[in-house]
């Protein structure tokens, strides 16, 4: 594993954060001249909501990557907590089925990956495609209601600010003491950095390939919860395009695909950046086509950076 | 004081240690040698908790010890600087030291204790670096120290050193030495294990001999010379398998000018003639893999010219141009390991031994039927298999190698670069082997070898280059040139005078 050509520090391995804070800036400046919303109350206000769902979900994305793997499912698994969370039932009930069912997706994922040796992409598809079935199942079409206590989490101010960026801080606040304060963390970045190695230092490496899918489940259930919640709604289908985005957010934020090397402040910066494009492309009336070529494009670059040592996952 | 008794460790057939015993006392740095593959680093695997024995007891101070991994090898006081490094390249420094018994409350790391307790153990062995640095920041001297750090750090009594200064400039192995020098005055046992034998004079007072497995004999260094401990290390069967040829044509076959397999390699020039079976002798990692590898193709840096003759036809080939272009020209490379560089296990026989006829033609060309052909050949070479259809992963090593031949054979290739033609195969299918090389270079082909089996070499080829550093140090003829002299000329460099200890 190499350390990445930009900002190179001998003790850090946030990867390129600092190159994503950057261009973040850059990013930034540049739609606060050359708009005029980009900076109103309510467009600041309309970032914060669009970018906590893409946070939560790449901040576990996050995890299982720095372990040296990925999570395609992450899209599926909002789609079937939104669902249940607006299932006809006790909301007690209800909240209880979303995390047991992400703990078990998230268990079937580290398994296949970590006990089966199945590739990443192959294992979190295959259960990703089983659980969109069943969210479908459920609920062919979006319809149901949001428990009250999720409706008041959503959509409303608090201390006069969005409560959304209180979600997003939250959630922040859970990744960076999670990879930078915890032993769960360093022996994530040790396995990102040779299973073999961690192994001999005695480091139960299935055990940690487990739960880093268990916790990015858990942070897909809880960007479904918030989903569901925005738009009233339980969609089956609502979190498939956070899949790739969530991907593309990992990667902008300097995150190295190889495992071992990324932060959590680099995943908000690359949220951020993610979010600032999109947000700024809709305020220069870029056409939602032309928007989807430009996000495809991202995702190469930034993957380009964070090039693999090894082809393969 | 450490003591280990009877340990044996197979693996398959091959008995990689039987029956030894070895003492090492208090404040003692006890030197383990031997040739490649007499069994030492199998011997330090096993005292270090990386492998189980077979068999066979430890005592560390007088208490049976059995560990299952390194990981409680090093807290039950054995600590391992391994010749391949077990540290993460992403870890900081202290990290490494902690990882695997971190101190923590409620799932946090303390991480200022863990900095202040690297820092005073740095500071122990003398290395002057942040404890927050990371490991790949670090050069290998540094990487090296830490993994003693980490021993130092569990408290270890035993600290064994397998091949600690392969990798080291002159500055680092001083460094290296005066830390031993500590550790020993500590009173802690220490192995050390090398085949530089002035390094195991300059620091050693026990010496233990190795040869295929089994224990020498254990001396104190001071009883020993560099010619005896030689002459103690060498000494292996010969077998009378090998079969004899005719003597090679005046004809080249290959020539080799200037070849450096990397810019900073040493250049080295050679030829092969017509029949020949040329072998690359030296000790471990010093550079005759990365020559034949370069002849192969396989470095894109490689500068030099290969010239080669397939019967009158003259070839010129370009090293930096890829395996496949060299195949294209009638050079084949059969890899040390042919279950990962060389063959497809999981498919059958015949469709291992065309690809070799494939890879000469077009990417559009279609594929015919090969089977007859294939058939014939494994009759040929008599692999012992139900049918060209078995797969090659159930095959016997012996029979696979002859598949990987086999596959060269038939794509009309001129010359062969085979490394360790027979690891793993059992006896009668290198003999079976060694005749299929000596039909092939017949034809007036031509073959280069290389072999960790000093034996294998002077058996089969007609010719030895030594090569020590990427260098060729001395050419001799396996008639006149014994086990003995190889060794010397690949640890000294120098083919005929007497070392000095």
């Amino acid at each position: 594993m190499k350390l990445p050509a930009l900002g190179i520090s001998t003790t850090s391995r946030k990867g390129g954060q600092n190159l994503s804070l950057l261009i973040v800036l850059i990013v930034a400046i540049g739609l606060s001249v050359s708009t005029q919303e980009f900076l109103s109350g309510e467009n600041t206000h309309n970032l914060v909501v669009q970018i906590t769902p893409l946070l939560l979900v790449a901040l576990g994305q996050a995890v299982v990557v720095l372990t040296g793997g990925l999570d395609v499912s992450v899209g599926a698994v909002i789609g079937l907590s939104a669902v249940i969370i607006t299932l006809p039932i006790d909301p007690n009930l209800a909240l209880a089925l979303v995390v047991a069912s992400a703990l078990v997706i998230g268990v079937v994922n580290g398994l296949a990956v970590g006990a089966l040796g199945i590739h990443p992409i192959i294992a979190t598809l295959s259960t990703s495609t089983i659980v969109t079935g069943i969210a479908l199942t459920l609920r062919p079409t979006p319809g149901g209601d949001v428990p009250l206590w999720l409706d008041r989490l959503v959509g409303t101010d608090v201390f006069g600010l969005p409560v959304e960026l209180f979600w997003s801080l939250a959630a922040i606040a859970i990744g960076l003491a999670l990879l930078q304060r915890s032993r769960l963390g360093l022996q994530i970045h040790a396995i990102g950095g040779s299973q073999s190695n961690a192994r001999l230092a005695g480091i139960k490496v299935l055990r940690t390939q487990v739960l880093a899918y268990v916790i990015c489940s858990m942070f897909a259930a809880a960007a479904g919860l918030f989903l569901a919640s925005r738009i009233s709604d339980g969609d089956a289908i609502v979190g498939l395009p956070f899949t790739l985005m969530s991907i593309t957010a990992v990667a902008l934020g300097g995150v190295q695909f190889t495992g071992g090397l990324g932060s959590a402040t680099g995943v908000l910066f690359g949220c951020l950046l993610l979010g600032f494009l999109s947000n700024g492309m809709n305020l220069l009336n870029v056409s939602p086509f032309l928007q989807s070529i430009v996000s495809g494009l991202l995702l190469l670059i930034a993957i380009a950076f964070t090039r693999r040592k090894t082809i393969g996952i | 004081m450490i003591r280990v008794e009877n340990l044996t460790k197979s693996f398959g057939p091959v008995v990689c240690l039987d029956q030894v015993s070895v003492t090492c006392e208090d404040g003692s740095v006890h030197a383990l040698t031997g040739e490649n593959g007499a069994g030492k680093s199998t011997l330090m695997k096993l005292i270090g908790g990386v492998i189980k024995p077979d068999s066979g007891k430890m005592f560390l101070d007088g208490d049976e010890v059995q560990f299952a991994t390194p990981r409680e090898a090093l807290f039950g006081g054995i600590s391992t600087v391994f010749q391949e490094f077990s540290l993460i390249e992403n870890m900081s420094v202290a990290e490494s030291i902690f990882l695997g018994h971190e101190r923590v409350s409620g799932g946090l790391l303390r991480k200022s204790e863990m900095f202040e307790e690297t820092e005073r153990v740095l500071d122990h062995v003398g290395l002057g670096i942040s404890p927050k640095r990371l490991i790949s920041t670090l050069s290998v001297a540094e990487q090296q120290m830490v993994e003693i750090a980490r021993g130092v750090s569990a408290n270890a009594k035993v600290f064994i050193f397998d091949e600690p200064t392969a990798a080291l400039g002159d500055e680092d192995v001083k460094k290296l030495k005066r830390l031993i020098r500590e550790l020993q005055r500590a009173g802690k046992n220490i192995f050390y294990v090398s085949h530089r034998l002035e390094e195991i004079f300059d620091l050693c007072d026990t010496i233990t001999v190795l040869k295929d497995g089994a224990h020498v004999t254990t001396k104190p260094a001071a009883d020993l010379c560099v010619d005896t401990l030689v002459s103690l290390m060498v000494g292996r069967e010969m077998g009378d398998w090998f079969p004899s040829g005719n003597p090679p044509q005046s004809d080249l076959s290959v020539q080799v000018r200037e070849l450096r397999p990397a810019s900073d390699a040493p250049e080295v020039s050679f030829d092969v003639r017509k029949g020949e079976i040329l072998g690359l002798a030296g000790l471990e990692g010093q550079g005759q893999q990365e020559i034949l590898r370069a002849l192969a193709g396989v470095y894109p840096e490689t500068t030099g010219s290969m010239v080669s003759w397939n019967d009158v036809t003259e070839v010129q080939h370009r090293l930096d141009a890829g395996v496949g272009s060299q195949v294209m020209k009638g050079v084949a490379f059969v890899p040390e390991d042919r279950k990962k560089e060389g063959l497809y296990l999981t498919l059958p026989i015949d469709q291992n031994i065309a690809l070799g006829q494939h890879q000469k033609n077009g990417f559009l060309r279609f594929v015919r039927k090969t089977r007859d052909k294939v058939q014939a050949l494994m009759g040929q070479m008599n692999v012992a298999a139900s049918g060209p259809g078995q797969l090659v992963e159930t095959l016997s090593g012996g029979n696979q190698q002859k598949v990987m031949l086999g596959r060269w054979f038939l794509s009309d290739a001129h010359v062969f670069l085979i490394e360790e033609p027979t690891r793993g195969v059992d006896i009668g299918a290198k003999a079976e082997i060694y005749q299929l090389l000596r039909d092939f270079v017949g034809g007036g082909r031509s073959v280069i070898v290389l072999s960790r089996e000093m034996n294998e070499i002077i058996g089969l080829c007609d010719r030895i280059l030594v090569v020590r550093a990427g260098e060729i140090v001395a050419e001799m003829d396996p008639e006149t040139a014994t086990e003995h002299s190889i060794l010397r000329a690949a640890i000294t460099g120098d083919p005929t005078q007497e070392m000095a200890a």
